[in-house]
């Protein structure tokens, strides 16, 4: 499997731990163990601190809020979850009967999900598509081969993914999937702050994540700018620790957005721009 | 809250200690940023207590990190004596 790809066992790690917690977990996923192996407790030991682990747990938590709120609120759907990973969703969540969920990723990561899958007997409560397709290049035939169709609205996922690519190769896959995108589509999605990539106290961090390969390269401390040109139009904001974002559960204090130099983790839903 | 006088470097110590009770007691020369005693989501809080702490006002965009890696560099970057 790809470096990427060992990321994917981390926040399945960082899902296990949730999933096990005696107080009121965030969301109970209990494949997660069994899909962190073999690299995802040795990267989250190595990389513990920073709120990651809270991170993941209160991220996890507000998208699949998003999603259950949308499939029972809107007309969509239709779900993708780009470079869904070991995401389990299509098999903890609720779904109504005519959803169907595609899961976008690389051959061998869904290969070998699927793998592991079978060997723990998990059904999925909605109709669930694996897309092989390689994000750098044309991924949009892959998914529409696959049954996506463009014409109904779609909510698109992308967790845990655009810091690690660059701002250009975030903004490509933005614009991408806005190019297909019916009228009341959504996205949502978890983007860094600049801010915490530029902190002198996480600079030990990031120099190990690069030199194991997975560097952090894009954030942003102006989401709404960057996500306007994209085709998209910011409809929730929100940082971890906010009533709507596990409040309660973050080990930090939650700054308000005028204090400068935060280092900051956005949450945010956005839908497809009109006219 | 802290108990300690302001103006010292003990209300630092004392949030650091606060937020880490298991890494109790915080020695004057122990790396906090190696050890992860800060990270980069606490560093604006860090900051902020330093500030109220010290009087001296911060500007998180240009500190040198190194003034931060220990008790012992705070006291002599922020306190004066």
């Amino acid at each position: 499997m790809q470096t990427v790809s060992y990321t994917s066992q981390w926040t399945a790690a960082a899902r296990a731990l949730e999933s096990e917690r005696a107080d009121a977990p965030l969301f109970e996923d209990r494949f997660a163990r069994e899909l962190a192996a073999p690299k995802g407790f040795e990267l989250l030991e190595k990389y513990r601190g920073g709120g990651l682990v809270e991170f993941v747990a209160i991220r996890t938590k507000f998208l699949d809020d998003t999603v259950e709120n949308l499939l029972s609120g809107s007309e969509i759907r239709q779900v993708v979850l780009i470079a869904a990973g070991m995401d389990m969703r299509a098999f903890r969540l609720r779904w109504p009967a005519d959803a169907v969920v595609y899961e976008v990723d690389h051959d061998a990561l869904l290969a070998e999900k699927r793998r592991r899958l079978s060997t723990m007997d998990a059904q999925p409560f909605v109709r669930r598509q694996e897309v092989p397709a390689d994000l750098a290049e044309d991924w949009v035939p892959r998914l529409t081969a696959a049954g996506f169709d463009p014409g109904k609205p779609t909510l698109w996922i992308a967790e845990a993914l655009l810091f690690f690519l660059t701002e250009d190769q975030a903004s490509t896959l933005l614009r991408a999937m806005a190019s297909v995108s019916a009228p009341g589509s959504q996205l949502a999605l978890d983007i860094l702050s600049e801010q915490l990539l530029r902190s002198p106290a996480t600079r030990f961090f990031l120099s190990a994540l690069a030199k194991d390969g997975i560097p952090w390269l894009f954030g942003t401390d102006e989401p709404e700018e960057f996500l306007r040109p994209t085709g998209w139009d910011l409809r929730v904001l929100t940082e971890p620790g906010r009533p709507d974002a596990g409040e309660g559960r973050w080990p930090y204090e939650v700054q308000p957005r005028e204090v400068p130099g935060v280092s900051r983790n956005w949450l945010i839903r956005a839908e497809i721009a009109t006219g | 809250m802290t108990s300690t006088a302001p103006g010292t470097i003990d209300a630092v110590r004392d949030w650091i200690v606060g937020k880490h009770p298991e890494r109790s007691p915080v020695d004057q020369h122990i790396d906090l940023i190696e050890n992860r005693l800060i990270d980069s989501l606490s560093f604006v809080e860090f900051v902020f207590v330093i500030e109220k702490a010290s009087g001296t006002s911060i500007d998180v965009d240009t500190v040198d990190i190194d003034d931060f890696r220990t008790l012992s560099a705070i006291e002599k970057a922020f306190f004066p004596a």
